[in-house]
């Protein structure tokens, strides 16, 4: 038994199906000539989780499944963080604070590094994004803001 | 040909030619061959990317310009393949193959304008294929009912899980996930909201938009900060740009058979150019008097790949546009820009909006044609874009693709949103699974429940009505019958084909 691709991809599928058809249960099901809201989705989750079923048992019978590599991760925190700093601060400071904040988080590891470098990146953006956006496509979009509006 | 196509044609140049679509189209164009060039910056990015902003401007001119993108980075892809053997787009692979040689031999121009000029050829052909055999297909799929929709849309998901996939059941897993998550929000039959966990943002289902940029743009951003390429600093002189007499009689039976290849592997849902251009290069291989010229700058194998490539870039749209059906997520997301644009995709599109079918056809050529004008004599300017790092454009491409998601429904849950599936993504690509399926799945989700449930309401829940209409049966057997024909067509199979034939 080894614990790779299958075998996690599986172990998601069936958790997933699973939960997924718990939820679908509780709406109305119908009947197959007369199908409420709940009888399509239960219907695929049922499938995905057995789907996840038989990845799992090909992953216990292969005796080489290929082993999931998550490194580098921070990869996947740094951009995911930069993204949401960037829609927080677009609610409460505006379009410029919140492509600051996308820059420099997503740069953040530069940050050090080539200091000057992210701040010209920033401060084009910034104002690119301002004239594009703001000015010429008319986005409802504010430059600065204080506080949710 | 027919009174009716030449009218249909005549309209479709008037709408090509106003001066907002020509620009459009221009400006589609030289995106796309600036993302063809751009490792890590792929077709299906840049329209998930610009796609909200196109919601300000006719359907028409949208579709012009997101289709521009996509041809543009299909003919510009090779552009660097040939000039540094570094693929701008993973269907350019194969021109590595022999374009690098050659240019290696003082040849890069001859590769280039070869590429050029078969790219311009293939692209002529399938404009034309497109425009006389959408109108009888569309015809065909008026006659569909729900029984056959129904099967159709499971024939096309299963084929692009067979052909994207490393993992046969994970993929599969993908895809069936996408239609779950298609399943989310209002029930049009009972007005009943699912799944949407108390919150507003999801009352109208889960955004595409935001699904397709957290799975191929950010999922693509997070792959490629961590690597920072290293880009090769010479490039090879381009010395001459005229070919030989023997190398265009060399290149055009291979330019003939590449079109043919990529026309009808184009129009198959999943990875239809990559593949096309591999079969291409495997023909060409096989049917050459000396196979041992292939891999060192042989012309047929950058003239064959290339026409394959671009033919099958094009004729992909077919599926799109006559049956509702997309057949890759470039496609996919185009069909999701005309059903915000308020257009309901099918074979009602041409008769209903013929300025959009037509206009667009003939677009595609006038864009070809800049295509040709564009790459050649600017290649230069092209592959000095490589030299741009990565860590320079990302941000930009972050910032893009944030403003968008944001703009479709100024709301930051759909930033959220889509920062959820970036993480999907990432997990789906040390899956080693493609994306692709899981978007197909959420935008042909509804409309396969919508059918579904429309073929049992009218068979009164028997499950033998998708065996008693033939073309559904017929759908249901190809269906059943994918998995085997693509052991032998499949990506990794060919692959190794074309290692072995050499």
């Amino acid at each position: 038994m080894t614990t790779g691709r299958l075998f996690w991809g599986g172990l998601v599928f069936f958790g997933v199906g699973s939960a997924w058809a718990v939820l679908a249960a509780s709406y109305p099901i119908g009947t197959a000539s007369k199908m409420g809201p709940g009888y399509f989705p239960l219907v695929l989750a049922v499938l995905l989780a057995v789907i996840g079923l038989i990845a799992i048992t090909q992953a216990a019978l292969t005796p080489s499944d290929a082993p999931v590599q998550m490194r580098p991760f921070w990869p996947c925190v740094v951009v995911s963080a930069a993204v949401v700093a960037f829609g927080l601060l677009l609610d409460t400071a505006g379009l410029v604070p919140a492509v600051l904040g996308l820059v420099v988080i997503s740069g953040g590891q530069r940050l050090r590094s080539r200091p000057l470098e992210l701040l010209i990146i920033a401060t084009i953006l910034a104002t690119g994004a301002t004239l594009l956006f703001i000015r010429g496509l008319q986005l409802p979009l504010a430059v600065f803001q204080f506080g949710e509006q | 040909m027919s009174m009716e196509l030449l009218q249909h044609l005549s309209l479709g140049i008037q709408v090509a030619l106003t001066p907002e679509n020509f620009l459009f189209c221009l400006l589609g164009a030289t995106l796309g061959t600036v993302v063809g060039v751009l490792p890590g910056l792929g077709p299906t990015t840049t329209i998930a990317m610009l796609l909200p902003l196109t919601f300000k401007i006719p359907a028409t001119s949208a579709l012009i310009m997101l289709s521009g993108i996509y041809y543009g980075a299909h003919h510009a892809g090779s552009t660097t393949s040939i000039m540094l053997n570094m693929p701008g787009e993973p269907t350019s692979i194969v021109i590595c193959l022999d374009g690098y040689p050659m240019a290696r031999q003082g040849r890069a121009g001859v590769a280039l304008c070869i590429a050029a000029l078969v790219s311009f050829f293939a692209g002529c052909v399938c404009t034309v294929a497109i425009a006389l055999f959408s109108p009888p297909l569309a015809r065909v799929a008026l006659l569909f009912g729900p029984p056959e929709y129904t099967t159709m849309i499971l024939m096309a998901l299963v084929t692009i899980v067979v052909l994207s996939s490393t993992s046969l059941v994970l993929t599969l897993g993908t895809a069936v996930l996408g239609l779950l998550l298609g399943t989310v929000g209002t029930d049009l039959n009972t007005g009943i909201i699912r799944f949407s966990f108390g919150s507003n943002g999801l009352v109208d289902g889960v955004s595409f938009v935001s699904l397709a940029v957290g799975v191929f743009a950010f999922a693509e951003v997070m792959a490629h900060i961590a690597a920072e390429t290293h880009r090769p600093a010479e490039r090879p002189k381009i010395s001459s740009l005229i070919p030989t007499r023997q190398d265009l009689a060399r290149s055009w039976g291979a330019a003939l058979r590449g079109t043919a290849i990529g026309g009808v592997l184009g129009l198959m849902p999943g990875t239809g150019p990559l593949i096309s251009s591999f079969a291409s290069y495997v023909v060409e291989k096989q049917i050459a008097k000396d196979p041992t010229r292939f891999g060192n700058g042989a012309v047929e194998g950058v003239a064959g790949p290339e026409a394959a490539n671009n033919a099958a870039a094009l004729t992909h749209f077919i599926p799109m546009l006559t049956l509702g059906i997309p057949a890759g997520s470039a496609m996919a997301l185009m069909l999701g820009a005309l059903i915000i644009q308020g257009i309901t995709p099918g074979p009602q599109v041409m008769t209903e909006h013929p300025d959009l079918f037509w206009g667009l056809v003939v677009s595609m050529w006038l864009g070809n044609t800049m295509l040709l004008v564009l790459n050649l004599p600017l290649v230069g300017v092209w592959v000095r874009l490589l030299a741009i790092p990565y860590r320079l454009l990302y941000p930009g491409i972050l910032m893009f693709c944030c403003i968008g998601v944001y703009s479709l429904n100024n709301s930051t849950f759909d930033v959220f949103l889509a920062t959820g599936f970036g993480v999907l993504g990432f997990g789906l690509k040390k899956l080693g699974c493609a994306p692709a399926p899981l978007l197909l799945g959420l935008i042909l989700g509804p409309l396969l429940e919508e059918n579904f449930r429309r073929a049992l309401l009218l068979s009164r829940g028997e499950l033998t009505v998708f065996i008693q209409h033939p073309i559904s049966l017929g759908f249901l057997i190809v269906t059943a019958l994918l998995p085997f024909v693509f052991l032998f067509t499949s990506r990794q199979a060919l692959a190794r084909r074309s290692h072995q034939a050499g």
